[in-house]
């Protein structure tokens, strides 16, 4: 008899953990650097609360993310956290009579989860749209458009509830009719430095155009398929706007990062874009994320420490600091784009740690930094950057960057014995994949 | 244990994926002597990945008629998906910076060669790392593929393979110091792309002539790294990518050292009409 409640008894807690249907959902003790929350409430979800099991009686708080309405106060249910959807980046490719156009995926953080997209389509800038929705997909193509009208396109994050969630920046595209072969003439200049192929009008040329947001000073590079093909420096507005030209029709991998005026470089944000002979396509609402550092390597618990970089001038830059609890503090970018936040380490355990921040700015949201480890112990210890002749963790040959020369060397050691102890990156006696995952997270190309 | 073996599966659905593989096959019912593809997909939510490596196993049912990497997300492959041993598909690749969204891996194509039950399913070695700069191994999903092979009933269907006709990318020859791979003197470092086929293997061929045909020389199947040999240095090096269609794509190293004869075959032409010029303005003067 006891065996069988025993068992039963494990049965039901079971139940209760692992399968997906009803969970007791609880709060845990929330403590910011200058507060504490006890025995904090997740409040239940209102009108969005479709279980036949409960009935939620009354709630004073947003009953989902996004859904307060007021003008003149902000609702903060529970404890302070700052969910948020990554804005995506949209992709233009002009045809015949129409656009193509791809997106990259917006993804939800502590809350919001995205279940379909909308394309909004205009002829005039800014809008109004007419929207389609198109599910939960990454590319879609709108038709019947006239040729040589521009047409401008922004993507809409869907959520659950219906509710928009994130909003893409506006792409602008102009179909065009297919060029009609060209009759080859004899002699015929051309013009316009290297290249090869047809001779094609400029205005005709296979090229990609990569428009976005840095920080003031800092230095843009794009790589396509992990190599180098453009860089630029970004002016005081963080704005940029980079086309690589003398491209071939294929499916490409692009990446974008921004180097800080303190040489610090942000993540990497890659997009595969499907590249048409003969047209450009734009890729639109590049949102690079701040770069992030702190001034100590280990900090005195208690101690303040602090956490600074730089972003899109003026931005509201959201700081996430990894622990058992999860801590959330919020600052703003000045009109460099610098920003820096100092908290007092008295709720974090002694032991290793890690930060991170993203950046918003006019409704659009950056995807997330580096993450930079420190410790909290029992002395401060400042951060200083190492006088080193190489360059970032798998610069194997010292030449200040990492890139196809690295990857060739690694390579060459992969699953062999007897290499230099500096190319194994994580000291496990091996060169494997994951030397290969390290060096590929400070890729510079 | 049988109560563990309980345990354990009401465990199983509260586990999440961070990422995971995917399988796509097409068409989606399959008789025997049909050729069908399997596509492997990478799709991640809130982790960006970095590299991926593992193996791709299939059931004696099968047999492989091709590879391909078309539209493949991975451009830098460390070992190129191949069949290395009978039934499975070895691959290792990395993508520089990290990639947060989904996108195909390389597409698999079967025939159906026996009635049965077509299996396609993951190695335990398969893996995926996070961006973070340390390699951490990402929780993966890893669905397999059962299906019923019937059957044939009239004509076998066909996959419609797109003929690669593409040359590899171009590509860029480093010269480098030999010492990081453990050899002296210098060495030629080259890392070509296929988006289709993939690249099978590499030639060099070395001449004082920058403009010389690629049928006229002499090429030699290496590898990455090539240890530059004495002469190497003063004439132009031809590095041939070919892809596993054999298309192929020429990169050509200029001469590392000034050499006279180097100069004198490269300038012959030149050389001779200025002592002609020479010799004339000489006899010239004479007069």
């Amino acid at each position: 008899m006891r065996r069988i409640i025993w068992w039963g008894t494990f049965l039901i807690l079971f139940l209760g953990i692992g399968l997906d249907v009803s969970r007791t959902a609880y709060a845990e003790d929330f403590t910011s650097g200058n507060y504490q929350v006890l025995a904090p409430v997740i409040s239940s979800g209102g009108v969005f609360a479709t279980s036949s099991s409960f009935s939620l009686l009354s709630v004073i708080s947003e009953f989902a993310h996004g859904t307060t309405s007021s003008a003149t106060f902000g609702s903060n249910p529970g404890f302070v956290a700052y969910p948020f959807v990554s804005t995506p980046i949209i992709t233009a490719t002009p045809g015949n009579a129409l656009v193509n156009l791809s997106w990259t995926a917006a993804v939800g953080f502590l809350g919001y989860s995205v279940s379909g997209y909308s394309i909004g389509n205009s002829t005039a800038s800014g809008g109004p749209y007419t929207f389609t929705s198109v599910g939960a997909v990454l590319s879609g193509s709108v038709t019947s458009l006239t040729n040589g009208t521009p047409y401008y396109f922004i993507i809409r994050a869907i959520d659950p509830n219906s509710l928009v969630i994130a909003t893409s920046s506006e792409v602008s595209a102009t179909p065009v009719a297919p060029a009609p072969t060209p009759t080859p003439t004899p002699g015929g200049g051309g013009g316009g430095g290297g290249g090869g192929g047809g001779p094609l009008p400029p205005s005709s040329s296979t090229s990609a155009t990569f428009i976005g947001r840095s920080y003031p000073g800092s230095t843009v590079t794009i790589l396509k398929d992990a190599s180098v093909v453009a860089s630029t420096r970004v002016g005081e507005t963080a704005s940029f706007s980079v086309m690589v030209g003398n491209l071939t029709g294929g499916t490409y991998l692009f990446s974008v990062y921004a180097e800080d005026s303190n040489g610090n470089q942000s993540s990497t944000i890659t997009i595969p874009v499907s590249i048409t002979t003969g047209v450009n396509t734009t890729i639109s609402g590049i949102f690079l994320a701040p770069t992030i550092d702190v001034d100590k390597t280990t900090v005195k618990k208690g101690n303040p420490i602090r956490v600074f970089g730089q972003s899109v001038p003026e931005s509201t830059v959201t700081i996430s600091v990894a622990s058992d609890i999860e801590l959330f503090f919020q600052t703003a970018s000045d009109k460099d784009g610098v920003y820096s936040y100092s908290f007092l380490t008295t709720p974090l355990e002694i032991g290793p740690h890690s930060t991170h921040s993203n950046a918003s700015k006019s409704g659009e949201v950056s995807r997330t930094s580096r993450t930079v480890a420190f410790a909290v112990g029992n002395q401060d210890v400042l951060k200083t950057k190492a006088i080193t002749k190489c360059g970032p963790r798998g610069d194997l040959n010292c030449d200040g960057k990492v890139n196809l020369v690295d990857f060739s060397i690694q390579a060459y050691w992969y699953k062999k014995k007897g290499f230099p102890i500096a190319y194994d990156l994580n000291n496990d006696k091996a060169i494997s994949l994951i030397d290969f995952s390290i060096m590929a997270s400070n890729w510079t190309g | 244990m049988r109560y563990f073996f309980i345990i354990v599966l009401l465990i199983l659905p509260a586990t999440s994926f961070a990422a995971g593989f995917q399988l796509e096959q097409q068409p989606g019912s399959v008789k025997v002597g049909d050729t069908f593809t399997a596509t492997l997909s990478l799709r991640t939510d809130f982790d960006v990945i970095n590299a991926a490596e593992g193996s791709v196993h299939f059931s004696p049912t099968l047999a492989l008629v091709d590879i391909r990497l078309q539209g493949s997300l991975v451009p830098l492959w460390v070992s190129s998906p191949i069949e290395k041993e009978k039934g499975v598909v070895s691959f290792a690749g990395v993508l520089p910076g990290g990639y947060q969204g989904e996108g195909k891996i390389f597409t698999l194509v079967f025939k159906a060669v026996e009635k049965g039950t077509g299996r396609i399913f993951f190695g335990s070695d398969t893996t995926a790392y996070q961006n973070d700069g340390k390699g951490t191994a990402a929780t993966l999903s890893l669905p397999t593929l059962s299906f019923s092979i019937g059957t044939p009933s009239g004509t076998p269907h066909t996959v419609n393979l797109e003929e690669d006709v593409s040359p590899p990318e171009s590509f860029t020859p480093v010269v480098s110091s030999g010492e990081p791979f453990g050899l002296r003197g210098s060495v030629l470092i080259f890392t070509a792309q296929d988006k289709n086929s993939g690249i099978a293997r590499y030639d060099i061929a070395r001449s004082y002539f920058q403009q010389a045909k690629e049928s006229s020389l002499t090429w030699i199947v290496t590898s990455s790294p090539y240890v530059l040999a004495s002469g190497d240095n003063t004439r132009y090096l031809y590095v041939r990518a070919v892809d596993r269609a054999g298309n192929t794509r020429v990169e050509i190293v200029p001469p590392q050292e000034f050499s006279i004869i180097a100069f004198i075959l490269a300038w012959w032409l030149v050389l001779i009409g200025a002592v002609i010029v020479v010799i004339l303005l000489i006899q010239f003067r004479r007069r």
